[in-house]
C-alpha cells in the first residue's frame, strides 16, 4: 500500500459526498442559538435562585423540556436489546421485597440528572412505566436491573436505529450505607458498545452481574494473559444465566479494568461492556503513555544497532518488530501503543534480533525480543514489564544460548565476562553474546553502573 | 443579536463539502457526519472572533475531537458497521461495493487510528499537523498510523487489498 494509493482511495470513497445546501443557514442559526442558550441558562440559574426563595419548584431542565417537540408515536422496534426485559414480572430472589423494589425505583428516578447520558435527552420523554426487571442477592450485595421505555431522538453524538420508543436500562447496587444507587444506564444505539454488565461490592467482595442476550452465549474474562512466547490472550468462560441474569463472584483482588465480556467463543471483536468495568474503569487516557520510551525529539534516531553486523536490518527493523509482536497480540485491544524505538542486530549464529516494546490500553508496557533465524519461524521472547527506574530497564535473555539483548535510552553500554576487559561501548542498545559471568556497564548522565546479567 | 460577517459565510461555503467528506470518513455515516459538521460550525460561529484568522486548523481539531468524543462518551469501542438500512443505496457497480467495504473497514478501526488515517491520508496533513490536531505526540501518530494500516489490511476483503497494493 502506498500513501498515494491510499489517498486516492479515500478521496474516491467520498467524492460523491456534498454538503447540504442549507449548511450555512443551519450553522448560523445553530451558532446564534448557542449564544442565546448560554444567556438563557445563565438567566435561568438566576431565576431559579429567585423563585426558590418564593418556594416555587421549577428547574432549568423542566423549562428546556417545554421547548421540546412532542414525543413521536412509536413502539419498541428492531435493535432494542433491552425491550425483552419489560416482559413479565420482576425476577430474582428479591422480587417479593416491595420495600427494596420501591427504593430501587426511587434511586432510578433520582439518577437521571447525573447520568452520562442525560445530555443526550434519553430521559426527556420517559413513558413512566419503569419496573424492576430483576432484583437479587449476590456475593457483592443486593443488585437490581430497572427498565423503562422512553421516546428517544437522535442527537449530535447519538444516531439511533430509529427514533421512537425504546427500553432504557439502569443497573443498581447498594452504596456504602446500604442504600440502592444507580451504577450506570444504557440505551439501544448502533455504533457503540452495549453495556450489559455491572459490578456490585459489599465487604470487599465483588460480583459481576450480566444481563442475558437472547440466543447469545456470553463469556467473561478476568483479563489479559501475557505469554512467555509474546502472545497476549483473553480466555472467556461461558456465563450461566438464571432469570435472565448471570451472577459471578469475582476473585479477590480482581481489577475491574481487566474484566471483559464477549460473545462466545470470545474470538471476535467484542461490543459488550461493563458499565463500571473493563475499558470504562481503566480508559487508556487515564494512564497516559505507558511506554518505556515514547518521548523522542523529532530528529532523534530511534533505530538502535546492537551489533556491528546487521545494517541490512535497519530499514525494516521497526516494522518487523511491531508486525511480529502485533500478530500474536490481543485483537480486542482498544488502543495499541507500538514501539517507537527498535534495537536490531545479529547473533553469532546468524539469527536476526529485534528489540522493542508494546503497550495495550491501560496495561503496563511489555518489552519483547523478536528472533528471526536464518531459516524457520520467527520467535518472540517476552521480557516482561520493564522497571523504568532500573539502571538497565531492558534485559532479555535469549533462548538457545544466544546471549542477552539489553537497552537503556541515552546510555553507553558495554559488556565483559568474568571481570575481563570491557567491549567497545554502544549507544542505547546492545546484544551480549552468551558467556560466563557476563556484566553490562551502563554509562548515563555522568554515572557508571555495572549490572550482572542473569 | 450577535451576528457574524461575510467572512464566516465565506468560510462555511468554501469548506463545508471538504469537511463533510472528512466527517463521513471519520464516522462512516453521512447523516451522523452532517450533524457533526453542523455542530462544528456552530462552535466555530460562537468562537469566530477568536479564530477567524485561522479557522481551518480549529475546524479540523474540532471535528476530530467531536468524532472521538462521540465514541468516548458512549462507550469505548469503535462504531460497528452500519445497520443495513442505514447504508447508502448501492449503485450496483463493483466499484461502489469496494468503496463501501473500505469505509466500513475504516469504521472498525479504533477512533484515534481512524482519525490519524483520515487526517494524514485524506486531509493530507503532515505528521506534526496531525499530532497537533489530535493533541498527541508525533510518536503516537506514527505508531497509530502504522497499526491502522496493518488493521486495514487484516479486515478488508481481498478486493480492497488488491486496490491498496
Amino acid at each position: 500500500m502506498t500513501e498515494t494509493e491510499l489517498k486516492q482511495r479515500l478521496s474516491a470513497d467520498v467524492d460523491g459526498v456534498q454538503a447540504p445546501p442549507d449548511m450555512l443557514d443551519r450553522a448560523r442559526a445553530g451558532g446564534a442559538r448557542r449564544l442565546r442558550r448560554r444567556r438563557f441558562i445563565a438567566a435561568g440559574a438566576i431565576a431559579l435562585t429567585t423563585v426558590a426563595v418564593g418556594g416555587v419548584a421549577i428547574t432549568a431542565p423542566t423549562l428546556l423540556n417545554h421547548l421540546s417537540e412532542p414525543p413521536a408515536a412509536s413502539t419498541p422496534g428492531q435493535g432494542d436489546p433491552y425491550a425483552f426485559l419489560m416482559n413479565g414480572p420482576t425476577r430474582g430472589d428479591l422480587a417479593g421485597d416491595k420495600a427494596y423494589l420501591d427504593q430501587v425505583l426511587a434511586a432510578w428516578r433520582s439518577s437521571h440528572a447525573t447520568s452520562i447520558n442525560h445530555s443526550r435527552g434519553i430521559f426527556n420523554h420517559l413513558q413512566n412505566d419503569a419496573m424492576v426487571a430483576w432484583a437479587g442477592n449476590t456475593p457483592g450485595g443486593r443488585a437490581a436491573i430497572v427498565v423503562e421505555n422512553s421516546d428517544l431522538r437522535n442527537h449530535s453524538d447519538v444516531q439511533l436505529y430509529h427514533e421512537g420508543i425504546a427500553a432504557l436500562v439502569g443497573y443498581v447496587g447498594d452504596d456504602k450505607d446500604g442504600k440502592p444507587v444507580v451504577i450506570g444506564d444504557d440505551y439501544p444505539v448502533p455504533g457503540a458498545q452495549q453495556q450489559i454488565g455491572f459490578v456490585v461490592e459489599k465487604n470487599d467482595t465483588k460480583a459481576l452481574v450480566v444481563v442475558q442476550l437472547p440466543d447469545q452465549p456470553i463469556g467473561w474474562s478476568k483479563g489479559r494473559t501475557y505469554g512467555a512466547d509474546g502472545s497476549v490472550k483473553q480466555t472467556f468462560t461461558p456465563l450461566t444465566f438464571r432469570d435472565r441474569v448471570s451472577v459471578v463472584q469475582l476473585p479477590s483482588g480482581q481489577k475491574l479494568g481487566d474484566l471483559r465480556l464477549n460473545r462466545m467463543p470470545g474470538t471476535a471483536f467484542s461490543y459488550l461492556s461493563i458499565v463500571n468495568g473493563d475499558i470504562n474503569a481503566a480508559p487508556p487516557e487515564s494512564t497516559g503513555d505507558q511506554r518505556l520510551w515514547g518521548d523522542f525529539a523529532p530528529d532523534a534516531d530511534t533505530l538502535w544497532p546492537m551489533t556491528n553486523a546487521g545494517d541490512r536490518l535497519r530499514k525494516a527493523a521497526n516494522d518487523v518488530f511491531n508486525d511480529t509482536v502485533g500478530k500474536v497480540s490481543d485483537p480486542n485491544a482498544n488502543g495499541v501503543a507500538m514501539s517507537i524505538w527498535t534495537g536490531y542486530g545479529v547473533t553469532a549464529s546468524g539469527t536476526s534480533v529485534y528489540l522493542g516494546e508494546q503497550s495495550l490500553d491501560a496495561d503496563p508496557t511489555h518489552v519483547y525480543a523478536v528472533l528471526k533465524p536464518k531459516s524457520g519461524k520467527a520467535r518472540i521472547v517476552n521480557g516482561g514489564v520493564p522497571d523504568k527506574a532500573a539502571v538497565l530497564p531492558v534485559s532479555i535473555k535469549l533462548p538457545d544460548s544466544q546471549g542477552w539483548a539489553v537497552a537503556r535510552k541515552d546510555a553507553q553500554l558495554s559488556y565483559r565476562y568474568d571481570g575481563g576487559a570491557w567491549s567497545a561501548a554502544r549507544s542505547n542498545a546492545l546484544l551480549v553474546p552468551a558467556g560466563a559471568k557476563a556484566e553490562v556497564r551502563v554509562e548515563s548522565g555522568g554515572k557508571t553502573d555495572v549490572v550482572p546479567l542473569q | 443579536m450577535v451576528t457574524r460577517g461575510d467572512d464566516f459565510d465565506d468560510f462555511v461555503r468554501g469548506s463545508s463539502t471538504r469537511l463533510m467528506r472528512t466527517a463521513v470518513l471519520l464516522v462512516g455515516d453521512p447523516a451522523a457526519a452532517e450533524d457533526l459538521v453542523q455542530e462544528m460550525y456552530e462552535r466555530i460561529y460562537v468562537h469566530w472572533r477568536r479564530i477567524h484568522s485561522a479557522p481551518d486548523a480549529y475546524a479540523r481539531k474540532t471535528l476530530a475531537n467531536l468524532a472521538a468524543n462521540r465514541w468516548r462518551s458512549k462507550g469505548r469501542k469503535p462504531e460497528v458497521a452500519l445497520a443495513d438500512h442505514d447504508r447508502p443505496t448501492p449503485d450496483g457497480s463493483e466499484d461502489h461495493a469496494v468503496r463501501d467495504q473500505l469505509i466500513t473497514a475504516l469504521q472498525e478501526l479504533p477512533p484515534r487510528q481512524r482519525a490519524v488515517i483520515v487526517l494524514r491520508y485524506y486531509e493530507d496533513l503532515s505528521e506534526a499537523q496531525t499530532a497537533e490536531a489530535l493533541g498527541c505526540s508525533l510518536g503516537t501518530v506514527k505508531s497509530q498510523a502504522s497499526r491502522a494500516l496493518d488493521r486495514l489490511r487484516l479486515i478488508t476483503e481481498p478486493a480492497i487489498l488488491e486496490g491498496l497494493r
